[in-house]
Protein backbone atom coordinates (compact mmCIF):
# COMPACT_ATOMS: atom_id res chain seq x y z
CA UNK A 1 0.00 0.00 0.00
CA UNK A 2 1.46 3.45 -0.86
CA UNK A 3 2.60 5.71 1.95
CA UNK A 4 0.07 8.45 2.68
CA UNK A 5 2.38 10.87 4.51
CA UNK A 6 2.08 13.65 1.91
CA UNK A 7 -1.72 13.36 1.78
CA UNK A 8 -1.88 13.55 5.58
CA UNK A 9 0.54 16.48 5.41
CA UNK A 10 -1.83 18.28 3.04
CA UNK A 11 -4.76 17.69 5.43
CA UNK A 12 -2.71 19.10 8.33
CA UNK A 13 -1.75 22.16 6.25
CA UNK A 14 -5.42 22.80 5.43
CA UNK A 15 -6.29 22.39 9.12
CA UNK A 16 -3.66 24.98 10.13
CA UNK A 17 -5.07 27.40 7.55
CA UNK A 18 -8.57 26.77 8.94
CA UNK A 19 -7.34 27.39 12.50
CA UNK A 20 -5.61 30.60 11.37
CA UNK A 21 -8.74 31.80 9.56
CA UNK A 22 -10.91 31.00 12.60
CA UNK A 23 -8.55 32.95 14.86
CA UNK A 24 -8.47 35.85 12.36
CA UNK A 25 -12.27 36.14 12.38
CA UNK A 26 -12.49 35.67 16.15
CA UNK A 27 -9.85 38.36 16.65
CA UNK A 28 -11.74 40.82 14.45
CA UNK A 29 -14.93 40.15 16.42
CA UNK A 30 -13.41 39.99 19.90
CA UNK A 31 -9.85 41.47 19.97
CA UNK A 32 -7.36 40.08 22.47
CA UNK A 33 -5.74 42.41 25.01
CA UNK A 34 -3.07 43.67 24.61
CA UNK A 35 -3.53 43.74 20.85
CA UNK A 36 -0.82 41.48 19.50
CA UNK A 37 -2.27 41.97 16.04
CA UNK A 38 -1.53 45.71 16.23
CA UNK A 39 2.16 44.94 16.63
CA UNK A 40 2.55 42.11 14.15
CA UNK A 41 -0.60 42.26 12.04
CA UNK A 42 -3.47 39.77 12.44
CA UNK A 43 -2.99 38.35 8.95
CA UNK A 44 0.68 37.68 9.63
CA UNK A 45 -0.12 35.84 12.88
CA UNK A 46 -2.94 33.82 11.33
CA UNK A 47 -1.32 32.75 8.07
CA UNK A 48 2.51 32.86 8.27
CA UNK A 49 3.04 29.40 9.76
CA UNK A 50 0.34 27.66 7.63
CA UNK A 51 2.03 29.17 4.58
CA UNK A 52 5.40 27.91 5.83
CA UNK A 53 3.90 24.40 6.19
CA UNK A 54 2.40 24.59 2.69
CA UNK A 55 5.75 25.79 1.36
CA UNK A 56 7.59 22.80 2.92
CA UNK A 57 5.09 20.39 1.36
CA UNK A 58 5.22 22.08 -2.04
CA UNK A 59 9.01 22.37 -2.01
CA UNK A 60 9.45 18.67 -1.25
CA UNK A 61 6.99 17.53 -3.89
CA UNK A 62 8.44 19.85 -6.55
CA UNK A 63 12.05 18.92 -5.88
CA UNK A 64 11.44 15.21 -5.60
CA UNK A 65 9.34 14.96 -8.75
CA UNK A 66 11.62 17.16 -10.90
CA UNK A 67 15.01 16.04 -9.61
CA UNK A 68 14.89 12.26 -9.41
CA UNK A 69 18.70 12.29 -9.47
CA UNK A 70 19.01 11.06 -5.89
CA UNK A 71 15.94 8.82 -5.83
CA UNK A 72 17.49 5.81 -7.44
CA UNK A 73 15.36 3.17 -5.73
CA UNK A 74 11.55 3.09 -5.53
CA UNK A 75 11.52 2.97 -1.70
CA UNK A 76 14.01 5.84 -1.24
CA UNK A 77 11.29 8.47 -0.79
CA UNK A 78 9.30 6.79 1.99
CA UNK A 79 11.39 7.90 5.00
CA UNK A 80 11.82 11.40 3.54
CA UNK A 81 8.05 11.76 3.07
CA UNK A 82 7.47 10.68 6.67
CA UNK A 83 9.99 13.24 7.89
CA UNK A 84 8.31 15.98 5.84
CA UNK A 85 5.00 15.01 7.48
CA UNK A 86 6.59 15.32 10.93
CA UNK A 87 8.00 18.76 10.07
CA UNK A 88 4.51 19.86 8.98
CA UNK A 89 3.05 18.50 12.23
CA UNK A 90 5.68 20.51 14.14
CA UNK A 91 4.75 23.71 12.29
CA UNK A 92 1.07 23.01 12.99
CA UNK A 93 1.87 22.58 16.69
CA UNK A 94 3.87 25.80 16.71
CA UNK A 95 0.96 27.57 15.01
CA UNK A 96 -1.40 26.35 17.71
CA UNK A 97 1.02 27.56 20.38
CA UNK A 98 1.36 31.01 18.79
CA UNK A 99 -2.42 31.40 18.42
CA UNK A 100 -2.92 30.35 22.05
CA UNK A 101 -0.24 32.81 23.21
CA UNK A 102 -1.70 35.81 21.35
CA UNK A 103 -5.19 34.87 22.53
CA UNK A 104 -3.80 35.02 26.07
CA UNK A 105 -4.76 31.50 27.10
CA UNK A 106 -3.53 31.64 30.75
CA UNK A 107 -1.81 28.25 31.18
CA UNK A 108 -0.21 28.47 27.73
CA UNK A 109 1.16 31.89 28.61
CA UNK A 110 2.67 30.44 31.78
CA UNK A 111 4.08 27.29 30.17
CA UNK A 112 4.87 28.77 26.73
CA UNK A 113 8.65 28.30 26.94
CA UNK A 114 8.35 24.71 28.19
CA UNK A 115 5.73 23.88 25.54
CA UNK A 116 7.93 25.22 22.74
CA UNK A 117 10.86 23.10 23.98
CA UNK A 118 8.55 20.08 24.17
CA UNK A 119 7.58 20.68 20.54
CA UNK A 120 11.20 21.06 19.39
CA UNK A 121 12.22 18.00 21.42
CA UNK A 122 9.39 15.97 19.91
CA UNK A 123 10.44 17.02 16.41
CA UNK A 124 14.08 16.09 17.04
CA UNK A 125 13.13 12.66 18.43
CA UNK A 126 10.69 11.78 15.65
CA UNK A 127 12.87 13.09 12.80
CA UNK A 128 16.07 11.67 14.31
CA UNK A 129 14.44 8.26 14.64
CA UNK A 130 13.78 8.15 10.89
CA UNK A 131 17.03 9.78 9.77
CA UNK A 132 18.94 6.45 9.36
CA UNK A 133 16.19 5.27 6.97
CA UNK A 134 16.70 8.18 4.57
CA UNK A 135 18.70 7.84 1.39
CA UNK A 136 20.45 10.62 -0.57
CA UNK A 137 17.81 13.24 -1.35
CA UNK A 138 17.47 16.96 -1.97
CA UNK A 139 15.83 18.11 1.27
CA UNK A 140 16.27 16.01 4.40
CA UNK A 141 19.39 14.67 6.09
CA UNK A 142 23.06 15.49 6.44
CA UNK A 143 23.87 16.59 2.92
CA UNK A 144 27.53 17.16 2.14
CA UNK A 145 29.42 16.51 -1.11
CA UNK A 146 30.85 13.35 0.46
CA UNK A 147 27.52 11.98 1.72
CA UNK A 148 25.84 12.68 -1.63
CA UNK A 149 28.65 10.91 -3.47
CA UNK A 150 28.57 7.71 -1.40
CA UNK A 151 25.34 5.97 -0.45
CA UNK A 152 27.10 4.01 2.30
CA UNK A 153 28.59 7.17 3.80
CA UNK A 154 25.14 8.81 3.69
CA UNK A 155 23.61 5.91 5.63
CA UNK A 156 26.43 5.92 8.20
CA UNK A 157 26.50 9.66 8.90
CA UNK A 158 22.72 9.95 8.97
CA UNK A 159 22.57 7.03 11.39
CA UNK A 160 24.97 8.95 13.67
CA UNK A 161 22.89 12.10 13.12
CA UNK A 162 19.73 10.19 14.05
CA UNK A 163 21.21 9.01 17.34
CA UNK A 164 22.44 12.51 18.21
CA UNK A 165 19.10 14.06 17.26
CA UNK A 166 17.08 11.58 19.36
CA UNK A 167 19.37 12.11 22.36
CA UNK A 168 19.16 15.89 22.05
CA UNK A 169 15.37 15.72 21.66
CA UNK A 170 15.07 13.61 24.81
CA UNK A 171 17.25 16.09 26.74
CA UNK A 172 14.95 18.91 25.59
CA UNK A 173 11.79 17.02 26.56
CA UNK A 174 13.15 16.12 30.00
CA UNK A 175 14.40 19.71 30.51
CA UNK A 176 10.99 21.08 29.50
CA UNK A 177 9.19 18.79 31.96
CA UNK A 178 11.60 18.96 34.90
CA UNK A 179 13.36 22.34 34.71
CA UNK A 180 12.05 25.87 34.91
CA UNK A 181 13.52 29.05 33.40
CA UNK A 182 16.37 29.83 32.88
CA UNK A 183 17.71 26.22 33.06
CA UNK A 184 15.09 25.06 30.55
CA UNK A 185 16.97 27.14 27.95
CA UNK A 186 20.54 26.71 29.15
CA UNK A 187 20.58 22.91 29.39
CA UNK A 188 19.27 22.28 25.81
CA UNK A 189 21.66 24.90 24.38
CA UNK A 190 24.62 23.20 26.10
CA UNK A 191 23.34 19.81 24.90
CA UNK A 192 22.94 21.15 21.34
CA UNK A 193 26.53 22.42 21.30
CA UNK A 194 27.77 19.05 22.59
CA UNK A 195 25.62 17.25 19.96
CA UNK A 196 27.10 19.34 17.13
CA UNK A 197 30.62 18.61 18.42
CA UNK A 198 29.94 14.85 18.58
CA UNK A 199 28.44 14.84 15.09
CA UNK A 200 31.33 16.78 13.54
CA UNK A 201 33.84 14.43 15.21
CA UNK A 202 31.89 11.41 13.95
CA UNK A 203 31.77 12.87 10.45
CA UNK A 204 35.52 13.21 10.20
CA UNK A 205 36.12 9.77 11.76
CA UNK A 206 33.80 8.17 9.19
CA UNK A 207 35.41 10.18 6.38
CA UNK A 208 38.86 8.98 7.41
CA UNK A 209 37.65 5.37 7.63
CA UNK A 210 36.00 5.51 4.21
CA UNK A 211 39.18 6.99 2.67
CA UNK A 212 41.24 4.12 4.07
CA UNK A 213 38.93 1.40 2.73
CA UNK B 1 -1.37 1.30 6.37
CA UNK B 2 2.14 0.03 7.02
CA UNK B 3 3.60 1.29 10.27
CA UNK B 4 7.13 2.64 10.55
CA UNK B 5 7.73 1.94 14.21
CA UNK B 6 8.29 -1.37 15.96
CA UNK B 7 5.41 -3.67 15.23
CA UNK B 8 4.99 -7.37 15.98
CA UNK B 9 6.67 -8.05 12.60
CA UNK B 10 9.78 -6.14 13.69
CA UNK B 11 10.03 -7.96 17.01
CA UNK B 12 9.39 -11.30 15.33
CA UNK B 13 12.20 -10.53 12.91
CA UNK B 14 14.53 -9.51 15.75
CA UNK B 15 13.71 -12.60 17.82
CA UNK B 16 15.87 -14.88 15.67
CA UNK B 17 19.65 -14.88 16.42
CA UNK B 18 20.58 -15.50 12.76
CA UNK B 19 18.59 -12.49 11.65
CA UNK B 20 20.18 -10.36 14.35
CA UNK B 21 23.58 -11.57 13.16
CA UNK B 22 22.68 -10.56 9.60
CA UNK B 23 21.75 -7.06 10.80
CA UNK B 24 25.07 -6.84 12.61
CA UNK B 25 26.92 -7.82 9.42
CA UNK B 26 25.07 -5.22 7.37
CA UNK B 27 26.32 -2.45 9.67
CA UNK B 28 29.68 -2.70 7.89
CA UNK B 29 28.14 -2.15 4.45
CA UNK B 30 25.93 -3.69 1.80
CA UNK B 31 26.16 -7.41 1.04
CA UNK B 32 24.48 -9.79 -1.38
CA UNK B 33 22.70 -12.92 -0.19
CA UNK B 34 25.62 -15.15 -1.23
CA UNK B 35 28.11 -13.14 0.83
CA UNK B 36 25.77 -13.31 3.81
CA UNK B 37 25.17 -17.06 3.39
CA UNK B 38 28.95 -17.66 3.32
CA UNK B 39 29.16 -16.47 6.92
CA UNK B 40 26.69 -19.10 8.19
CA UNK B 41 26.41 -22.87 8.24
CA UNK B 42 22.86 -22.59 6.97
CA UNK B 43 21.99 -23.10 3.31
CA UNK B 44 21.47 -20.21 0.90
CA UNK B 45 17.63 -20.71 0.71
CA UNK B 46 17.44 -20.51 4.52
CA UNK B 47 19.38 -17.24 4.54
CA UNK B 48 17.18 -15.96 1.72
CA UNK B 49 14.11 -16.69 3.84
CA UNK B 50 15.67 -14.80 6.77
CA UNK B 51 16.40 -11.87 4.46
CA UNK B 52 12.80 -11.92 3.23
CA UNK B 53 11.56 -11.69 6.84
CA UNK B 54 13.91 -8.78 7.56
CA UNK B 55 12.84 -7.09 4.33
CA UNK B 56 9.15 -7.49 5.19
CA UNK B 57 9.78 -5.95 8.62
CA UNK B 58 11.52 -2.98 6.97
CA UNK B 59 14.80 -3.66 8.78
CA UNK B 60 16.79 -4.22 5.58
CA UNK B 61 16.31 -3.05 2.03
CA UNK B 62 17.20 -4.81 -1.18
CA UNK B 63 18.88 -2.56 -3.72
CA UNK B 64 19.63 -3.53 -7.30
CA UNK B 65 23.31 -2.89 -8.05
CA UNK B 66 24.22 -3.70 -11.67
CA UNK B 67 23.29 -7.38 -12.08
CA UNK B 68 22.99 -8.32 -8.42
CA UNK B 69 20.68 -7.55 -5.52
CA UNK B 70 22.46 -6.19 -2.49
CA UNK B 71 21.04 -5.75 1.01
CA UNK B 72 21.53 -2.65 3.15
CA UNK B 73 20.57 -1.84 6.72
CA UNK B 74 17.32 0.12 7.05
CA UNK B 75 16.66 0.33 10.78
CA UNK B 76 15.43 3.42 12.61
CA UNK B 77 17.04 4.55 15.87
CA UNK B 78 14.29 2.90 17.97
CA UNK B 79 14.61 -0.35 16.00
CA UNK B 80 18.39 -0.20 16.49
CA UNK B 81 17.91 0.22 20.24
CA UNK B 82 15.43 -2.69 20.29
CA UNK B 83 18.01 -4.79 18.43
CA UNK B 84 20.75 -3.94 20.94
CA UNK B 85 18.41 -4.56 23.87
CA UNK B 86 17.40 -8.01 22.59
CA UNK B 87 21.09 -8.84 21.96
CA UNK B 88 21.87 -7.80 25.53
CA UNK B 89 19.07 -9.92 27.01
CA UNK B 90 20.03 -12.90 24.83
CA UNK B 91 23.64 -12.64 26.02
CA UNK B 92 22.63 -12.96 29.68
CA UNK B 93 23.83 -16.26 31.18
CA UNK B 94 20.38 -17.45 32.21
CA UNK B 95 18.77 -16.62 28.87
CA UNK B 96 17.67 -19.83 27.20
CA UNK B 97 15.38 -20.37 24.27
CA UNK B 98 11.76 -20.78 25.31
CA UNK B 99 10.58 -24.35 25.48
CA UNK B 100 7.04 -25.63 25.56
CA UNK B 101 5.95 -26.23 29.12
CA UNK B 102 5.27 -29.77 30.24
CA UNK B 103 1.61 -30.50 30.95
CA UNK B 104 0.73 -30.25 34.60
CA UNK B 105 -1.48 -32.60 36.55
CA UNK B 106 -1.43 -36.27 37.33
CA UNK B 107 -1.05 -38.86 34.67
CA UNK B 108 -4.11 -40.95 34.07
CA UNK B 109 -4.04 -44.21 35.95
CA UNK B 110 -3.56 -47.02 33.56
CA UNK B 111 -6.47 -49.30 33.08
CA UNK B 112 -6.08 -52.78 34.42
Amino acid sequence: MPDTSLLRGLIVVLATYAAGAAWYMLNAWMPATPRADEVYGAGLIAFTLPTAAAFVLLLFDTFESRRPLWSREPGDRVATERIVFRIIMFIAGLHGLVLSLVTEVPWVRHWGLQLSFLLIGGLLVSVGNLLPKTRPNVLVGIRTPRSLRSRHFWIEINRAGGYVSVALGLVMIVAAIVLGPPLVMQVPIAAALAAIGILVARYFTLARTSEQT
Amino acid sequence: MKRAEPSPTVFRALADPTRREILQMLRKGTLNSGEIADQFDATWPTISRHLAVLNAAGLVRSVRHKQEIRYELNTSVVQDLAHHLIELVAALPHAEPARPKAKRGRARPQEA
